[in-house]
Parts: structure tokens; sequence; C-alpha cells
């Protein structure tokens, strides 16, 4: 099988065969979660092989042209590309994982699953994408697909927060849509090596990259278009760990860097705005979570902080700043997802998220605990864990592109970080003991209380590999930057 | 066999340690001991070696770890207390249910601390100093006094004053165009040759404050009293006394003395020097109205911090040889009267004043040798090791100001009259009942106290060779200066000091109420006892409270962004809805308006 067929079948197996799981559900519950988990590691494992082939420096590129509309179906891989599409799957397989326990006691099991497949297979069309129609073709699927999955509970305060993600995620990639028109417009074409090579500038390219920025924020939740993540946060704790940790809002800055580091230079004046606004909704959201009382409010606040960080190096965009930002999409999707993985079982065992009735878990469950310490630690930056390397290179590589004031207000950030994050480790698992009735004793060996330790585990054990991923993340820069950068 | 082994081998244990089952007692002691000891002589076999170590793999540097002179006697130094230490530790903490978790976390701390040390990579460096934050945390937590929330404070001071840290050491690489320490250096001198642009200047506040709080020095110093009151004394001795003085000093000589060219009596210079002595100044009151012993060692230890800030900041040859010997001076003596106090927490069940009933010289009668010359140290008594690191800290600051030595002088009288006070309490105050009673303390314990006690007195009679070896450490030769008319001013200075601290002591002894004297009736009219009573005075208080009340605003205008999603934009967009409806009325009028309307916004478009 050809590399190209294979790109083809990442984007292709879940989108496509994802269907065919309420079948399978139909059947068995251990069938169609044996196909799920299949239709995830499929992916996974042909990536593997893609990677291996794009650091080798061999094409992998899938082409089909539409005869009639002039428009073309690529999929490109390059070390960028198959980096963030590995992250994303790693977080979701054991999302789902954690899912096949957390989901068991609730209705439409199997629209679920179908709709998670869906969603991951959207983001691999994203993340593969070479073109501006299919990228935005890949983007509606997961406003729609994350539309049904907030909304999972059904309730009509339900109902209306996915209601309230979709209009406002719709109403950004509407904006964004025009402004890929604008730009196709001035480059003669969708497929973005034309735009790229076009070299496009002027105000009306600037006002294109405008009206993308707003659907690239409304979709990473940046502030002022970050409200319906803590929203959000009523969606299944699986789901939450999907779309905020994992894969929903990492796309708006895939797209960011994918778009404005390789394809189209934003003017200096456009960038300063960006920086003012990333880190206006870094401070906001950071001070946010620090006297939210809902967990996974607070979770949630914290994730809009962190993505801000994200944004940060790509918007700086040199060696280490972009580097830096690219290690800090795996390590936070990892470490987020263990946070919203544990809060769910928090809030299976003891039926509320408000941290006031929270306190002294660490003695019930001392195994989550400690995961969940693991992954705080990981999103505090602390060391041993591997986001101290990701969170460093990133305002080091800000503090060399001269970005200094942007910096320093990240390193207030990071501090805030270190607070609210200390607070709500304090509140769940020390703090006060309160009176849990009925609570259940932690089992090691369930698949939700191992999914988390797994997330914990490898938020650790990717210090060990920092050189080498250091070293990708760098070829992978100087791959698509050329070897000056 | 090479440097790196002093990373692995303690973190190797550390971690076996946490993973042995809880019956493995005795294994988890040895094992203890025996990788403390194993530290300790690869910190003796590779002392002077000056070894450079590539390690390719990391892609990111080439140059690693490097051991020279001044990290491999900081190594040695901090081995050496860490294997007393861990003796003692065995011993005090045989009842402690936590031993598992203590053990383990000091080795990790050990191997961060040694990581640190040998880095010759900055985000190395940085790496092991924010990692000494977990094993600190853990330590802290195995108290026995629910130690929990100051462990958390601890954490938090500490995580928050490293990312000033981190800030300053971006600063530093970018500046030296290297993440390589050594490499850095050079190019750094190069940049900043005794000039402050705003870049060098705010590095060298951003790293300077990285040092001073892990020196304990105020306001990042909140954690520390509490601490003594929760955590093991181990702790107290290894990491508190120890550790965050070792790398605190470490980092402000390499500061000083290797990334900065800072002249002498310059702005920089004088503020760095305000800041110590204020430190010093405060910190020192405090430990004088303190009612319990470990938390006036706590206090008195933040204020021998500000010593040594006022020492390094002098930006002299004599200043920067002083700080470094008054640390080395200073850990020996403070671990040694923590272990006093270590003694009588075990055989009273407290250090507090009001608990302890004092006259233990005859129930401890060799708790209270090591007491006398430890405290004779702590004190500045002639021929004791800390008096003549404080006579050369005084040269120093006189050479800046007159001022800076006047507020040293003040200082130096306040310990001596508060240890003074202490050792009456104590061990000559005989209203104990049980005084008679043997209550000394195991083999075990007792000989880690009276080897940093004799190692006072010892060292301060033959102090030329730790001063020679200092030198040659720092690669520095002290000026002449200190051997002149000046020094033996200075030094019949601090007699006349000390002969008035014993004078207020007798006075006050007549008396048999306070044996603070004039200070007491001083301190109060400072309100010093009230800003050590008022835990809304705590900086960490108030930064917390700040933080709290600016995020609080914040979340309401979070809130109106929302309230504005959620009801503001749909009702407008209903009342459009509505509006329109209003239009759309059957008129045919209305819709050929419409329809002119339409046309004409086509032709303003296009």
């Amino acid at each position: 099988m050809s590399y190209d067929i294979m790109l083809l079948l990442v984007v292709a197996i879940p989108v496509l065969f994802s269907a065919l799981i309420p079948l399978f559900g139909k059947v068995s519950v251990f069938i169609r979660n044996f196909f799920a988990l299949v239709l995830m590691l499929i992916p996974f494992l042909l990536l593997i092989i893609i990677f291996q082939a794009v650091q080798a420096g061999i094409p992998v590129d899938f082409v089909y042209e539409f005869p009639i509309l002039e428009i073309n179906f690529i999929l490109q891989a390059d070390i960028f590309s198959v980096f963030v599409a590995m992250a994303s799957v790693l977080v979701s397989i054991v999302v789902l994982i954690y899912s096949f326990e957390y989901i068991k006691s609730y209705d439409n099991q199997n629209e679920y699953f179908f709709i998670v497949l869906l969603f991951v297979g959207s983001m691999m069309g994203i993340v593969f994408s070479a073109n501006l129609i299919f990228i935005y073709f890949f983007w509606e699927m997961t406003a729609l697909a994350s539309w049904r999955l907030i909304g999972y509970f059904r309730e009509k305060e339900y109902v209306r927060r996915a209601n309230k993600t979709f209009i406002m995620t719709a109403a950004g990639a509407l904006c964004m849509l025009i402004g890929f028109l604008m730009i196709a417009e001035q480059a003669g074409s969708f497929d973005l090596d034309v735009i790229s090579a076009a070299n496009l500038q002027g105000s009306a390219v600037n006002l294109a990259i405008i009206l993308i920025i707003l659907g690239i924020f409304s979709k990473s939740a940046t502030f002022p278009l970050h409200s319906w993540l803590a929203d959000a946060g009523i969606a299944p704790s699986p789901v939450t760990a999907l779309l905020h940790a994992a894969v929903l809002v990492k796309i708006g800055v895939y797209v960011y860097a994918r778009l404005f580091n390789f394809t189209i230079v934003p003017s200096e004046e456009i960038r300063i705005v960006l920086f003012s606004i990333v880190s206006v909704s870094a401070f906001l959201s950071g001070a946010v979570a620090f006297v939210e009382k809902d967990i996974k409010r607070v979770i949630a606040f914290s994730t809009i902080s962190q993505i801000a960080f994200i944004f940060l190096g790509f918007i700086s965009g040199g060696k280490f700043a972009f580097v830096g930002a690219m290690l800090f999409i795996l390590m936070h999707g990892l470490a987020k997802a263990g946070l919203f993985l544990s809060a769910g079982i928090i809030e299976h065992k003891i039926h509320t998220k408000q941290l006031d009735m929270m306190g002294g878990l660490f003695r019930y469950m001392p195994i989550t605990a400690f995961a969940f310490a693991g992954c705080a630690l990981s999103v505090m930056g602390i060391p041993p864990f591997a986001g101290f390397f990701s969170k460093f290179l990133v305002i080091f590589g800000t503090v060399y592109d001269q970005n200094i004031i942007a910096a320093l207000i990240f390193i207030i950030c990071a501090g805030l970080t270190v607070l609210y994050t200390v607070r709500l480790f304090w509140k769940v698992f020390l703090g006060s003991q309160k009176k849990y009735p009925n609570i259940e004793k932690e089992n090691w060996n369930s698949p939700m209380v191992l999914s988390v330790v797994s997330l914990a585990f490898l938020s650790l054990i990717l210090t060990f590999s920092f050189g080498y991923l250091f070293y990708i993340a760098n070829l992978a820069a100087q791959t698509i930057k050329g070897q000056g950068f | 066999m090479n440097i790196i082994l002093s990373i692995i081998i303690p973190s190797a244990a550390g971690v076996l340690i946490y993973l042995l089952p809880s019956k493995f007692n005795k294994t988890k002691n040895v094992l203890f001991l025996a990788a403390a000891a194993l530290n300790f002589l690869i910190a003796v076999v590779f002392y002077g070696k000056i070894i450079c170590i590539c390690d390719a793999s990391a892609y990111l540097v080439n140059l690693f770890f490097r051991n020279y002179e001044l990290n491999s006697f900081m190594a040695v130094f901090l081995a050496a207390v860490t294997l007393i230490t861990s003796i003692y530790a065995v011993a005090f903490m045989k009842q402690n249910k936590k031993t598992q978790v203590f053990y383990g976390s000091m080795l990790l701390a050990l191997s961060c601390v040694n990581g640190v040390l040998f880095s010759d990579n900055f985000i190395f460096f940085l790496f092991f100093w924010e990692a000494l934050m977990i094993p600190m945390f853990l330590m802290i937590a195995s108290g026995e006094n629910k130690p929990v929330p100051t462990a958390i404070k601890a954490f938090t001071i500490s995580a928050v004053a490293d990312l000033c840290l981190m800030f300053g050491v971006m600063l530093v690489c970018v500046a030296g165009d290297s993440f390589s320490i050594s490499k850095g250096i050079c190019e750094l001198k190069a940049v900043v040759p005794g000039t402050y642009g705003l870049f060098t200047t705010t590095a060298f506040i951003m790293l300077f404050i990285g040092a001073a709080a892990k020196l304990g020095a105020m306001p990042f110093h909140s954690w520390i009293p509490e601490a003594s009151a929760k955590a093991p004394v181990a702790f107290m001795v290894f990491m508190v006394t120890a550790v965050e003085k070792i790398l605190g000093i470490y980092l402000l000589i390499r500061i000083t003395n290797d990334f900065f060219i800072i002249e002498q009596s310059s702005f920089i210079s004088v503020s760095a020097m305000t800041f110590g002595i204020i430190t010093a100044l405060v910190a020192n009151a405090l430990a004088m109205v303190q009612t319990d012993f470990k938390k006036m060692l706590s206090y008195a230890s933040i204020g021998q911090a500000g010593f040594m800030i006022v020492a390094v900041s002098t930006m002299s040859v004599i200043g920067t040889v002083a700080a470094l010997i008054h640390m080395h001076a200073h850990v020996i003596y403070k671990s040694g009267l923590f272990f006093v106090s270590g003694n009588i927490e075990k055989a009273e069940g407290s250090t507090d004043m009001n608990v302890i009933k004092g006259g233990l010289r005859k129930s401890m009668p060799y708790t209270f040798v090591a007491f006398l010359l430890s405290g004779a140290a702590f004190a500045g008594v002639p021929f004791f090791y800390a008096f003549y690191s404080k006579e050369m800290i005084y040269e120093s600051a006189l050479s800046v100001h007159w001022i800076f030595y006047a507020g040293l002088l003040i200082c130096s009288l306040i310990a001596i009259i508060t240890i003074i006070n202490w050792g009456a309490r104590l061990f000559f105050n005989g209203q104990n009942n049980s005084a008679f009673e043997d209550k000394e303390a195991s083999t075990w314990m007792f000989i880690p106290t009276i080897i940093f006690a004799l190692a006072c007195a010892l060292l301060g009679l033959f102090h030329q060779v730790p001063l020679k070896i200092i030198s040659v450490v720092l690669n520095l030769n002290l000026p002449e200066t200190h051997s002149n008319v000046l020094t033996v001013i200075l030094i019949l200075i601090s007699l006349i000091l000390f002969i008035l601290a014993v004078l207020n002591f007798i006075k006050a002894y007549k008396k048999k109420t306070d044996y603070l004297g004039y200070a007491l009736p001083a301190a109060k009219f400072l309100k010093i006892d009230k800003l050590n009573l008022n835990e809304n005075l705590d900086p960490y208080n108030i930064f917390i409270s700040f933080i709290k009340r600016l995020s609080k605003v914040l979340f309401v205008a979070d809130k109106a962004l929302n309230y504005f999603y959620d009801l503001v934009i749909p009702a407008g967009i209903g009342e459009m809805a509505r509006s329109t409806r209003k239009a759309h009325n059957g008129n045919m009028s209305v819709y050929l308006l419409w329809v002119l309307i339409g046309i004409v916004c086509i032709f303003i478009i296009f």
C-alpha cells in the first residue's frame, strides 16, 4: 500500500466507517467498543508509518481533482501535520477507552461512539487538507459533531449551551469562509501551495486574515470569543476532554500555524494586535479560573489560558517559539485530558462538580489524586513533567524573537496557572474533609482510572524523550520553513 | 564512573524507597543511609577535578554537565551535611509513619541539587532547580502536625519565585546567545561591560529574585517559620538550612561574579544591599519575639540570609568570600542548633517556651554542650567559626557605607540577646520538675548534633583552612586590608557589642522576669510582637488576597461578556426579527421600497 493511500485511509476510516458503529451496537456492546477502538488504532498505526516516511523526506500527498468545480481534494503530510495528528489520535484513544466505562450507564451510546469517531476523522481531515475549501468542510463537520456531543444529555439547558457553541463557532466559521474566498480570489486558487507561492500582501489580504482569525479564535476559544468553552462543560467528561483538551480547540491553533506560519504572512500590525488579544485571553481566563467554583469550568478556563500560550508561540513564530508551541500541543493535550478525565471520575463518585462540596478526596481516591497531581504539574510546567520544556520554549522563543513584554505577561500568566491549579488540587483532594455517603472504593484496574494514570505517566515519561521530541519539532519547522529557520 | 552518578544514585534510591512495601522499614533505612554515603563518596572522589560531559543525545545541547571548583565544593559540603542529617533523620523519625515519603523525597531533592550544581546548560539548570519543589512539598507534608497547608504555601511561593528566575535565565540566554552556561557567560560579559540597559537590568533583577527567594529572604520567607513547626527537624536542617542556602548563595555568586559586571556602590549594588539589610533587621527582630525555639531559629536563618545578600551585593572580593564562608558557617551552626531543638522536642514533646519549663542542662547535659558550642558560633563569639565570616561581612559593608555596617551591628546585637535568652530559658531556668531525669538524646541523634557543634569550634580555631579553600574555590585573592588596623577596630566594636548584650542579660536576670532586658520594650515599641502575630501582614496572604480581588473583578467582567452572548445578542436578533415581521405586512408599496433599498445597496457595494 502506498503512503498516499495510507494518508487517505487515516481520514477516511474514522469518517466513513464510524457510520457502522450504530449497526455493531445493535449486535453487541463489546463488538461495538472493539470496532470503535480498531477504527482509532488503525489510523494511529498508519500515522506511525507515514511519520517515518516524512521523516525520511518522502513526499506523502493524495490528490483528487474534481473535473467540473476546479477544486482539488488534496491531503498532504509533513512532519508538523503528522505530529499534530498523532498527538490528537493518541489522546483520543485514551479518551475512547475511558468512555467504555464512563458512558455505559447512559442512553444513546451508539450515537456517542459514532459522533466521537466522526469528530476525530474530521480533525484528521483538517490536519491533512491542503485546500481551503476542504479545511472549511472538515471544520464545519467538527462543529456539527461537537454540537451533538455537547448536548449529549439532551436537557433543555444543555441543548441551549450546545446551540451556543454551534452558533458561535459557526458564525466564526462563516467569517473564515469569507476570508478564504478573499484569499482565493487574490491567489487564484484554494490550494495552499499556490497561495503560498503567490506571496500575498495588501489591505484586502489583511482583511481576509482578520476574518480567518475570527474563525480561528471562535474555534479555539480565545478572548472575546471564548465563553462557549466553559459553558460546554456540561458535556460528558470524555467529551470535554476530547473537545477542550485534545482536538477541538487545537484545530484553531493548528490552522493558524498552517496558514500564517507557512502560507500567508500577517503584517506586523496584525501580529501586535494578536499578541495583545492572546495576552488578555491568557490573563483573564487564568484569573477567572482562580475564583471559579465548578471543577470543569476551572479546567475549561485553564484551557483557554493555555491555548493562548500555544498561540503565543505560533504568533511569535521564531524557531524556539514555534517548536515550543508545537510541543505544547502534545503536552497540554495529554495533561489537560488527564485533568478532565479525573474530573469525570470525581463527578461519577460524588455526583457534583461544585468545589465547595469537595475536599479530602485524596483519602478515597489516591490513585486518581496522584494522576491528577501529575497532570496538574505538567500543566503548570513544573519539572520533571514534560510540560516544563514546552512552556519554557514558548516563552523563551518569545524573548528570543524580542517580544519581551509579551513574554513577561505570559510569565505572570504562568504564575496564575500555578495559583489556580494548586487551589484546585487543594479544594478537591486535600482541604477540609467533606462527608461522602455511599462513596465507592477506587478500583485501580478500572478503565477510567487506568486512562487517567496513563496520561499522567505519559506526561512524565515524555521528559526522557524530550531531546528527540525537540529534534522532531525542529526538523518539522526546518522542513517547512527552510534550513535557515 | 562520572559525576552524573551523583544525580542518578540518589534519585534511583529515592524512587526505590517510595516503591518498597511499608514492612521493609529496615531495608529503607539502610538504603537511605547507603545512598547518602555513596553520594558523599562520589562528591569527594570528584572534588576539584574539572570535568565536562558532552551528551549528544540531548540534541538541544552539547555541554551538559561540568564539574569545577565552586560547584564541586558545594557538592561535597552538601553531601557531608546530607549524610549527617540522614543519620539523625533515621534516629529521629523512628515513630513517624511517613518516613518512606521523607527519605525518598530527601534523596530526590539531593539529586536535584546535584543536578543544579553540575548543570552547564541553563535549561537543565532550571529543570533541576524547579524540580526541587516536588520533593520539598513531600518532605514538609511528611510532618505529623497538619503540614499540608504549609507545604502548599511553600510550593506556591517557590513556584512563583522560580518563574522570575526562569525569565531572568531566558534573558541571559538571549543576551549570551547560548543555553550553555560557561559559553554564555563569556558572551554575556562582552555584552554588558558595566552598563545597565533595561534588558540586562531586568535579567539581573529576575535572577536576583530567584536567588533571594531560594535563600528565604523577605518577602519569600513566610513558609519557613511555619514549616519549622510542622515539618520534621531533618527537613529544616537539610532543606532550609543547607539546600536553600547553598543554592541561593551559589546562584548569587554566579550572578554577581560570572553573569554580570556590576560596579561597587552602583545603584543596583546599593539596592540589593538595602534589600538584604531589611531582611536581616526584620527577621532578627521577629526571631527575638518568638516563643518557639524552632521558629526562632527559622527567623534567625532568614536573617542570616540577609547577611549573605548584603555581603555578595557589596560586589567586592571580600564580600563574596565572606558570603561563602558565612553560608558555610551558618549551615554548620544552624544545623547544630536545629538538632538541639530536635533533641529537646524528642525529650519534652515540644520546643515551645510555654510548654518547656527549663532546667534542661541537668537532664540533657550533652545537648547543652552542643547548644553552647553552636550557640556561640550563632552569637559570633570570638574564636568560633561565624565570628570571622561576620567580621568580613562588616568590613565589606563598611566599604560601601557605614549605614549598612550599623544595620548589621544591630542585627548581631539582637541575635546575641536572642540566643542568650533561649539558652537561659531552656537550660538554666530550673522550674522543670523532671529536670533531673535523664532525657538525653539517643546516641545516633547526639552524634550528628555534636559533630556540627564541634565543627563550630574547630573551624573557628583553624579558620584559615576554610578561608584558604574558599579563596581557591572562588579563584579570588583577599586584599591585604583584611588584616589591617580597621579590622582590629571592627573586632573591638563587635566585642563591645557582645559585652553590651551580656550586660543586658545580667540586668534582666536580676529581675527574673524576662531575659531579653531592654530589647523587649524596644520590640514592643516598634510593634514587632504585633507584626509577628498578625497573619494579615504575611506577604503571602497579602499577595493571594490581591490576586483574589483582581480575579473577582475579572470574573465579573467575564460574566458580563457571557451575559452579552447569552442574552443581549439573542434579544437583539429577536427584536430584529420582530421588526422585519412588521415590515412584512402584505402592502405592495412596502415591498417595492425593500426592492429599491436592495438595488441601492448593490450599487453601493459593487
